[in-house]
């Protein structure tokens, strides 16, 4: 409970802070440091607690709560994030430098941890969606941050598909709770057999996949994310690629597994209303990164087919699938941020915002670029980086559900992912200068954390127990 | 003494009312009106306590026991409407007494007083009212006195709005009247209860008559209740009135109607009558129209108070359109939202009030960046405005889901993408007042939250009904659970 | 013709309608909104009626022999009263009105209303 009152709590108190009492810039960035490592350890601290539990329940009407537990499932969102954030606080230090409003900046990027937090452990789909609704104010200051015009545009058109998709979420929330009079997250799903015929059911499905599908990128719900890449990197970094879209796809992982459950998609045949978007996600996504030459778009259409693994390996209703998808949800936000960060890196220290430009630039920024291939690596699925172990689950994920032809996509997919980032790895380290190259890599509170995530890609292939360990504990009925 | 608590509040402000014309002084005056709202508050929570305890209450005027008599009900719709009025009427009569100075020149100031007494002790007695009669008079009370107030500030705008309002509101009337004389001429009651029991018998002999009166109550109250066709005077008058007078009038008077409409054809008419006439359809075919048409209109307003009228017709559509639902679980959103709407108008209405006296900028091109002038007003809008839209957390969110869970259980699911749609069309004209205010064009320095040079009479009434929103928004129960126990008593 | 008050209340209704939607003259609006009215008076009155019915006014000693219903002629008188200062008012009104826009005719006072905008 306490813990629970950390994680969700505090960082809305310090952005109230921040907000209302105006303290001095220096003051602003101790306290949203020190804000998220209370937050970070507060979330491994959960780690140590038995699960599942109940952290709070309080009842509105018999059906509608707000409720919080801790399963493996939210735990595992809420180490990411709240890990992860930290280092995007130590990044922003450097980063923001040269922006100005740091203030604001700071409280709307705290309060939106403890929201992501909320969302985590959520305990039932109310809850879910308050905090999900939520994100969306929260995150929308950040995407205009820069007050230019382009970011006053994408930050309507993030505005106005966020909410259309969370109203579609209400509207199957609502069909639930008036034919099911439950709403809470249950293993197994919370629908009783034969209430819903299946037409209701299917229904149900496509909005919910719809509605969280905004969030979590689907084609062709996506044209958020590419637009919202106007906003500063530590923000495009953490939000549109761990928090705000790692969102989405919670939702759908406990749609899928704790509300309609795999029993339910099974009998009536729903998981292709899951599975086929994911697939054109994953094609499409993916080709259309080839033609964007901004660095950071094209990282954004990788996210847009990275994000539909997790979807996909949901869908087989597999232990092989759950167990890619909840992998590839750890892996994807630890290998994405660091290339966000190297992106990042590469506009402070020489910059380059653009995949042309980056001829040679390895040897001006080889700390970055080498952080940028271990990233590369994961996202392609090669060892040892540790986006190879998700492939592998996903692949046995297909193979579990009988259906090889699924292999085919990954592998495709793979082979397209090294078709955009091996090219920008080859282009920096060509043509070695001839006189020895001056070092522009951007100040060490920039460069650490991008080397230090990238170590821990490295270090998560060789060592995967926490994610795997986590992902079989929601499969014992956690 | 506890069987006089009925009328003592309607009493204590007729009192006020009548003494008001008597002082000049604006100071005194503002000070009596809005001691003599506290001590009708008092007055009536002691009996909101009596009702919840021991059921409703039923008052004989001079002791004469209906039919004779007039015949006052407590019940849990009056008492729910009238936290409802004093809820909004007192923090607005807070403002009143700072905004008005500086909006209508000082001999106005008492009659707007007066006025503003005899609307609030109006909307309480067509509240309670247990005899045709008695709403009748109530009626006409609360549609002068809604009239005049627009009209208090002597501006071209607010004299031709307050005679169309007055025009049609009096027409509204006089249909209602024409209702109550087909209903008598069948029955020969006007006692709500024994007229009930009469038209059990008599409706099967004159169903034209029933059918005529339900069409000119419809007419009548929706005219005065704003619904579509019959809205068309509402944007003018509620924009043009001060502040005050667009708060009460956006949050209490147009709902008043509603009551009146559930008290006489839910309450008395009852099922009988909606077999004759296709009632509810009609009633939802014009609220949904109400809603769209109304929230389309809205988004192309240029002035900031004309915005927040039309947005009242689309919400009174909501309210309609959970009444006809057919489901009892919309009619208890559709009552919740008549209080929880009540709260958020008056909040965004005083909230526009303050930016107005502080900047003198009504238009909404004028009012980008108006956060780093206002913020805490702004957010106090900004606050009422989520709620408004339906952000969970907030009171409007909570309304919303029952009426979603209601017409879903329907299996009405249309009614439900209505409620849905309008509420994206509303975060579409009250976002980007929100957004261009605190991150409009040529902001770039930080927005620091200060006391907005705004006095607190007029700041703590807006911040206040929003914060209360909010809270309620959060803690619903006691509302909600009036709410539901109301609809049991009257849903059909 | 047993029921001629109620179709020449009727009639009233509608002529008063009539005035009210077909004329743009204000003060003409104001009659008609009045005939509406005491169409709607009459009928409540002639429903109240007692063929061959006394006034029903109780003198001591005299048997009250076939008395009109009084309660629709109290209602009634309410709402003469009503009627009355909702006219007096609507007049005051229409003074004001007329010092703004220096006419009295419903379409020229919204064009005029527009250009004030």
């Amino acid at each position: 409970m306490f813990l629970l009152l950390i994680l969700v709590l505090a960082p809305a108190l310090t952005a109230c802070l921040l907000l209302f009492f105006a303290p001095p810039e220096r003051a602003c960035w101790r306290l949203a440091l020190a804000t998220s490592i209370l937050v970070a350890v507060g979330a491994l601290r959960l780690l140590a607690e038995p699960r599942p539990r109940l952290l709070f329940d309080y009842r509105f009407t018999p059906i509608v709560s707000l409720a919080f537990v801790m399963d493996a499932v939210g735990l595992l969102f809420s180490l990411v994030a709240s890990c992860l954030w930290f280092f995007t606080i130590i990044y922003s230090h450097g980063y923001m430098k040269h922006e100005g409003r740091i203030r604001s900046y700071l409280a709307f990027l705290i309060l939106s941890l403890g929201i992501t937090n909320g969302i985590a452990l959520a305990g039932n789909l109310v809850t879910l969606f308050f905090f999900y609704e939520a994100l969306t104010l929260s995150t929308f200051p950040l995407v205009i941050h820069r007050r230019t015009p382009e970011a006053m545009r994408a930050g309507i058109v993030y505005l106005a598909y966020n909410l259309i998709g969370a109203t579609l979420v209400l509207l199957a929330i609502a069909t639930l709770a008036g034919r099911v009079h439950k709403v809470d997250f249950i293993y197994g799903g919370i629908i009783p057999p034969g209430l819903f015929t299946r037409a209701e059911l299917v229904r149900l499905v496509v909005l919910f996949v719809a509605g969280f599908g905004v969030k979590a990128a689907v084609i062709p719900l996506h044209h958020w994310l590419p637009r919202a890449m106007v906003a500063p990197t530590p923000v495009s970094a953490l939000l549109h690629a761990v928090a705000v879209v790692n969102a989405g796809v919670f939702g759908l992982l406990r749609v899928s597994a704790y509300v309609l459950g795999r029993e339910t998609l099974n009998a009536f045949n729903l998981a292709p209303l899951l599975r086929w978007p994911m697939v054109v996600t994953i094609i499409l996504g993916s080709i259309w990164a080839f033609r964007q030459d901004d660095l950071k778009r094209r990282l954004a259409y990788s996210t847009i087919s990275q994000l539909a693994y997790m979807g996909l390996g949901a869908s087989f209703l597999t232990s092989g699938g759950w167990t890619a998808a909840l992998l590839h949800f750890f892996n994807h936000a630890l290998l994405k941020i660091t290339l966000f960060f190297c992106a990042g890196n590469l506009a402070v220290g020489s910059g380059k915002t653009k995949v042309s430009e980056l001829l040679g630039v390895g040897f001006h920024q080889p700390w970055t670029m080498g952080a940028f291939a271990v990233a590369s690596l994961g996202m392609i699925g090669l060892p040892p980086a540790n986006g190879f172990l998700s492939k592998w689950y996903l692949g046995l994920g297909a193979l579990e559900a009988g259906k090889p032809g699924f292999l085919a996509v990954v592998l495709i997919s793979a082979l397209l992912n090294a078709g955009y980032f091996l090219p920008i790895l080859f282009a920096a380290f060509r043509s070695r200068p001839t006189s020895p190259p001056s070092l522009s890599e951007p100040p060490l509170t920039m460069l650490v954390p991008t080397l230090v995530l990238a170590l821990s890609c490295l270090v998560f292939f060789f060592w995967p127990h926490l994610p795997l360990h986590l992902s079989s504990w929601s499969e014992g009925g956690a | 003494m506890t069987t006089h608590l009925v009328v003592l509040p309607i009493l204590v402000l007729l009192v006020a009312a009548l003494i008001l014309p008597l002082v000049r002084e604006p100071r005194r005056a503002s000070l009596i009106g809005v001691s003599a709202l506290a001590a009708a508050f008092l007055l009536w929570l002691a009996l909101a306590f009596l009702v919840m305890r021991q059921g409703a209450i039923s008052y004989h005027l001079g002791g004469w026991p209906p039919p004779v008599g007039i015949e006052v009900i407590a019940d849990k719709l009056a008492v729910f409407f009238g936290l409802t009025v004093f809820l909004v009427a007192i923090p607005t009569a807070v403002f009143a007494g700072v905004d008005m100075p500086a909006e209508a020149p000082e001999p106005a100031l008492s009659s707007f007083w007066t006025l503003y007494l005899l609307l609030v002790l109006s909307l309480l007695g067509l509240a309670q009212a247990g005899d045709l009669f008695n709403m009748y008079v109530f009626l006409e009370i609360s549609s002068l006195a809604a009239c005049a107030l627009v009209a208090v500030v002597n501006r071209p705008a607010n004299v031709e709005a307050a005679f169309k309002y007055l025009l049609l509101s009096t027409v509204g009337s006089g249909c209602v009247l024409l209702a109550i004389a087909l209903l008598y001429m069948i029955t020969g009651q006007l006692n709500l209860a024994f007229l009930a029991r009469e038209l059990e018998h008599q409706a099967p002999l004159y169903p034209k008559n029933v059918i005529g009166a339900g069409t000119f109550l419809l007419v009548g109250l929706g005219v005065k209740a704003a619904i579509f066709p019959l809205h068309t005077w509402l944007p003018d008058a509620h924009a043009s009135a001060p502040s005050p007078a667009s708060a009460l009038l956006s949050g209490l008077v147009v709902k008043v109607y509603v009551v009146v409409m559930v008290r006489i054809v839910w309450g008395t008419l009852g099922r009988a009558f909606f077999t004759l006439l296709p009632f509810k359809s009609v009633l939802l075919l014009l609220a949904t129209i109400s809603i769209f048409l109304a929230s389309i209109l809205a988004m192309a307003q240029t002035d900031l108070k004309r915005m927040l009228a039309y947005s009242t017709v689309a919400q009174m559509g909501y309210i309609f359109l959970g009444l006809a639902a057919g489901s009892r679980t919309a009619f208890a959103g559709a009552i919740l939202h008549i209080f929880n709407h009540a709260l958020l108008k008056g909040a965004l209405f005083l909230a526009a009030g303050a930016v107005i006296w502080r900047t003198g900028r009504r238009r909404l091109a004028e009012l980008v960046g108006v956060g780093h002038t206002c913020p805490l007003t702004l957010s106090f809008f900004a606050i009422a405005a989520l709620g408004m839209v339906g952000i969970p957390g907030t009171s409007g969110f909570v309304s919303k889901w029952f009426l979603l869970v209601g017409m879903l259980q329907q299996s009405s699911p249309l009614l439900a993408w209505v409620v849905l749609i309008s509420s994206l069309l509303n975060a579409a004209y009250y976002f980007p007042v929100i957004i261009l205010g605190f991150f409009g064009h040529g902001t770039d320095n930080e927005l620091r939250f200060h006391l907005d040079r705004i006095p607190p009479e007029l700041l703590l009434p807006a911040g206040s009904l929003a914060l209360v929103s909010l809270f309620f928004g959060l803690w619903p129960s006691f509302p909600l659970h009036l709410a539901q126990d109301i609809a049991h008593d009257f849903f059909l | 013709m047993q029921n001629l008050e109620y179709i020449a209340a009727m009639l009233l209704y509608v002529t008063g309608l009539g005035i009210m939607l077909f004329h743009s003259n204000l003060i003409k609006k104001i009659i008609g909104m009045n005939i509406m009215e005491t169409a709607v008076f009459l009928i409540f009155i002639a429903a109240g009626y007692v063929r061959g019915g006394q006034p029903p006014i109780a003198l001591p000693g005299e048997p009250l022999l076939l008395p009109v219903n009084p309660l629709p002629q109290a209602l009634i008188l309410t709402g003469l009263v009503v009627s009355v200062s909702i006219t007096a008012y609507a007049l005051a009104l229409l003074r004001e009105i007329y010092r703004h826009f220096g006419t009295l005719d419903a379409a020229e006072i919204a064009r005029r209303k527009g250009e004030l905008t």
